[in-house]
């Protein structure tokens, strides 16, 4: 009998809990639901009280109009100046890279193809063709160095332009400043490293191999390119 | 009358945007190397200041007072958006060299702090005049700081070589930090000329 004791109590405990806990809701009475109805109604007067303040004063209409309106003009002004200056914006960047490439290799048609490492342009003279110029950056001291890297047929170096970087003034610029570092490039083969047949700049070891990195970049994308079976 | 004049003298010398107001200081540093890069961004955000000014000088009666600060900002970069597309089609070398810092004028405080501070109060005239003022106070800013910068950190003038070979170029003066120095210098210069007392910190 004894034993019988702790098992019944488990058996009711969580049923005596729970009651003890949450006590059942009273049944809806028809007071309740009135007074509910009564709040609701309320509730919704004063919303509705205040929207009509707020649109009789005009400032949400006032607001999203004046926007609508300010942002739709700019915005036709912008479509506008955008019809006008995109072409003139396209044909100055194409105008400065085939300059580019026209006074690192003696030719006067490219032609664009992609490869996976950089944009190559198979270069004609006269209808003949010329080399190669390959347009490619990679990250120097501070931003990405871009250059035109020129070859002939025979894989020869004819020359080298920086054409956007941002190294620092005085040490890395002096890539584009001191003409004998670009020019020592021109007419060299092969992989090329510094200390053999050509010389870092003093003081901008990052843009020195920058240059280097895109210089070889380059070759390796004219000879991708020509195992590719391209001409 | 008399104030039109107040209002050309205060933006050119005695509230200059950037020797007395401190305004706008990033463009300033970073474009001030070059005396060709300063005049180029002095004049494109002369002529932002003078239009948005101007229009928001007109739609000041219209804005609501909630929304004037949005209204301000897509009106600036509508401008400046117009002058980045008008500059990198006709002026590409210009364009270039300022790169990001053009884009950048949305957010220059010059502009902001003109269109709150004197468009949304006053007439076409006077703000477009103060636009005007504001715009050549900081070309004008721009320009010694940056004829400082290029003759004594590069011993050039628009990228032409001036002083003699022997001279030594302080290398320093091209870079960040010869900015915010020479800046200092010139601010305090100022201050000793105009015979302001500094306020204390």
């Amino acid at each position: 009998m004894n034993g019988d004791t702790p098992d019944t109590a488990a058996r009711e405990t969580p049923a005596a809990e729970s009651e003890r806990r949450a006590p059942k809701p009273p049944p809806l009475s028809a007071d309740t639901l009135l007074a509910a109805k009564d709040t609701t109604a309320r509730v919704l007067r004063k919303t509705g009280y205040m929207m009509k303040v707020t649109f009789d004063q005009g400032t949400i209409h006032g607001v999203v109009i004046t926007l609508f309106l300010i942002t739709s003009v700019t915005a036709l002004l912008l479509g506008i100046v955008n019809r006008h200056t995109a072409d003139l914006i396209l044909a100055a960047e194409e105008n400065r890279l085939r300059d580019a490439m026209r006074r690192v290799i003696a030719a006067d048609a490219f032609s664009r193809r992609d490869t996976e490492l950089a944009a190559v342009y198979t270069a004609e003279r006269g209808g003949a063709p010329a080399g190669y110029a390959v347009v490619v950056g990679t990250e120097g001291f501070s931003g990405t160095v871009t250059l035109v890297v020129g070859f002939d047929p025979e894989l020869a170096i004819t020359g080298v332009e920086i054409i956007a970087m941002t190294e620092t003034p005085g040490y890395g610029a002096r890539a584009t400043s001191e003409p004998w570092f670009l020019g020592q490039f021109a007419g060299k083969y092969g992989s090329l490293q510094y200390g053999q047949d050509i010389e870092a700049l003093a003081g901008a070891t990052v843009t020195s191999q920058a240059v280097l990195n895109c210089i070889n970049e380059a070759r390796e994308a004219v000879w991708r390119y020509r195992e590719g079976g391209g001409e | 009358m008399k104030y039109a004049f107040r209002v050309v003298g205060d933006g050119i010398f005695t509230r200059n945007p950037v020797f007395v107001m401190l305004l706008g200081m990033c463009p300033v540093l970073a474009v001030s190397t070059s005396l060709l890069n300063a005049l180029g961004m002095g004049a494109t955000v002369t002529a932002v200041l003078i239009l948005s000014n101007s229009f928001i000088s007109l739609l000041r009666k219209v804005i609501p007072d909630k929304i004037r600060i949005v209204s301000y900002v897509i009106v600036i970069a509508g401008f400046v958006t117009v002058a980045d597309m008008l500059l990198k089609a006709l002026f590409p070398a210009i364009s270039r060299s300022l790169g990001m810092f053009i884009p950048l004028i949305v957010v220059n405080c010059i502009v902001l702090a003109r269109a709150e501070a004197f468009a949304s109060k006053h007439g076409v005239f006077l703000s477009a005049l103060d636009g005007l003022s504001m715009g050549l106070g900081f070309t004008l800013a721009l320009t010694i700081l940056s004829v400082i910068r290029e003759l004594l950190g590069h011993g050039e003038l628009m990228g032409v070589r001036v002083l003699p070979d022997a001279f030594p170029d302080i290398v320093m003066l091209g870079l960040p930090a010869g900015g915010f120095l020479t800046l200092g210098v010139l601010i305090a210069l100022i201050q000793r000329v105009s015979g302001r007392k500094g306020e204390r910190p």
